[in-house]
């Protein structure tokens, strides 16, 4: 038995799937901001001298670090309604997906701060800065300076999980990919070039995000 | 002028249960050279923590220029002033560290001229034309733009330096800075202070460079566990040597 390849009638519809490769880079980006924010929010709080602000950033990193991504994209998108709370598709899988990135932001951030030797700081203080200064002009680009390899594998891992958008049928790549699957039936050339789609695209983000690092090491 | 720069009173620190100071006194005056030398552990870090601000005291009073810093009496009760109120206070003093303690993503230029910026709150050109001026000061006009990782221990704790005096401290507060330094970077940087002291400066320095001390210091302080054990001058503390555990502690240095 032989299979006939037939990926001109995926290319056909390529524009598809690139609309859709789009779509999940957007969310990604989307979420990774808001995680981030998220993550820096929540490591202040895990840095802080008073014990119940750290309980609030533990226990927001414990329950978002031990729920399936899934389960808690069909929370946010099938659960929130039943209180009230109407968000359209896309808002509610950055809802999720900020949630999710904040717990694993709020870890990384929190490591690169209490990296910062203490001494550095206490330098910062002798010459008169006030805490916010310190924060704003030297924990925190210390701290990014340090993280900033971490958070570019991060999104593109975030990338990758935008897939999961397709359960709550947003139109990002593996949902287009689906979608032109049951029209055509070509399953394995679909796929393969879903894949190839994801591969090209995760190997650039890398590839930029290393130069980009690169810069900002010698600076 | 014969007022105290400096003048600590009654001070008492705990660490938890560890009693670290049991009423130590001492005076400054302006255009004073004052080192603190003693046994590891004697207190004399945490001394210029406290007068620095950068460590709670429990009780006794320091008056810095006249005024009180760090605590006040609010109600009959003893209260921390807020950190706004301390951050300005610490304009008074500049600390030099043991461990340089530059930050790390600055040229030597930014790290100097940060403090001007926003806390004298120059403009960025006037900041970094006084900085550069300092910098020429310490020797280092070469390296300007050069990051602490591109330095020298001895450059760095020279950059270090400049820092703080770019601030125009009343006191200036050295931790042991030459205690991190290949022997042969020593020299570069106690010229640097012995150059400041000559300009005027007021200086207060826990140095175990017994030599420097003796040179340099209009009064040396003896530090024996949290408490001023001798005070006097160099030729009094150095040669007179008038208690034992004072002997005892400088008989450790050949010098
Ligand atoms: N952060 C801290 N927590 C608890 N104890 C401390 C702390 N810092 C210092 N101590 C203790 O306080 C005492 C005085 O320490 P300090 O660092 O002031 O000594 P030192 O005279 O500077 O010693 P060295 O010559 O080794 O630098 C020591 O017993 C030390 O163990
Ligand atoms: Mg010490």
């Amino acid at each position: 038995m032989r299979y006939f390849w037939n990926f001109n009638i995926v290319f056909a519809q390529i524009d598809l799937l690139l609309n859709g490769l789009l779509l999940g880079l957007l969310l990604a980006v989307a979420s990774l901001m808001i995680g981030v924010l998220l993550g820096l929010f929540m490591a202040f709080l895990a840095t802080s001298k008073h014990l119940w602000l750290r309980v609030v950033s533990r226990f927001y990193v414990t329950l978002l670090r031990n729920t399936p991504l899934l389960v808690l994209i069909f929370i946010v998108y099938f659960g929130l309604p039943d209180i009230y709370v109407r968000l359209g598709k896309n808002e509610s899988f950055v809802f999720a997906l900020s949630l999710y990135a904040g717990a694993y932001m709020t870890e990384v951030f929190r490591a690169g701060l209490e990296a910062i030797p203490k001494g550095i700081i206490e330098a910062g203080q002798a010459i008169g800065l006030t805490p916010l200064q310190i924060c704003w002009n030297i924990q925190l680009p210390i701290m990014f300076k340090n993280v900033l390899p971490s958070l570019g594998n991060y999104l593109i891992s975030l990338f990758k999980d935008t897939s999961l958008a397709a359960s709550i049928t947003i139109p990002e790549l593996t949902y287009s990919a689906k979608k032109i699957n049951t029209l055509t039936f070509r399953v394995f050339e679909v796929w393969l070039v879903t894949a190839a789609l994801y591969i090209v695209a995760c190997y650039l983000m890398a590839f930029i995000l290393r130069r980009v690092e690169r810069r900002f090491a010698i600076q | 002028m014969d007022e105290n720069l400096l003048q600590i009173r009654g001070l008492e620190k705990w660490f938890g249960t560890l009693k670290v100071f049991e009423g130590v006194d001492l005076d400054v005056k302006a255009g004073e050279v004052v080192s603190i030398i003693g046994a590891s552990g004697s207190g004399k870090t945490t001394l210029l923590r406290c007068v620095n601000l950068l460590e709670t005291f429990q009780a006794g009073t320091i008056l810095l220029d006249g005024n009180p810093v760090g605590y006040h009496e609010a109600n009959s009760k003893r209260k921390r002033f807020s950190e706004r109120v301390i951050a300005r206070q610490r304009l008074l003093t500049g600390m030099v560290f043991q461990q340089f303690n530059l930050f790390p993503h600055m040229t030597a230029l930014c790290n100097v001229s940060l403090g001007l910026i926003k806390v004298k709150k120059l403009s960025k050109a006037e900041a970094e034309k006084e900085a550069s001026r300092w910098l020429e000061r310490v020797g280092l006009s070469d390296k300007i733009h050069s990051r602490p990782s591109q330095l020298s221990g001895g450059q760095q704790q020279r950059v270090a330096i400049a820092r703080a005096v770019a601030m125009n401290p009343k006191i200036l507060l050295f931790d042991e800075p030459t205690s991190a330094l290949d022997p042969e970077l020593v020299g570069e940087v106690l010229n640097v202070i012995k150059q400041l002291a000559a300009d005027g400066a007021t200086m207060v320095i826990v140095t175990h460079e017994m030599r420097f001390a003796y040179e340099v210091s209009d009064k040396v302080v003896f530090m024996d566990k949290g408490k001023i054990a001798s005070m006097g001058t160099p030729a009094e503390i150095f040669e007179e040597r008038k208690s034992d555990r004072l002997k005892e502690f400088l008989s450790t240095f050949n010098s």
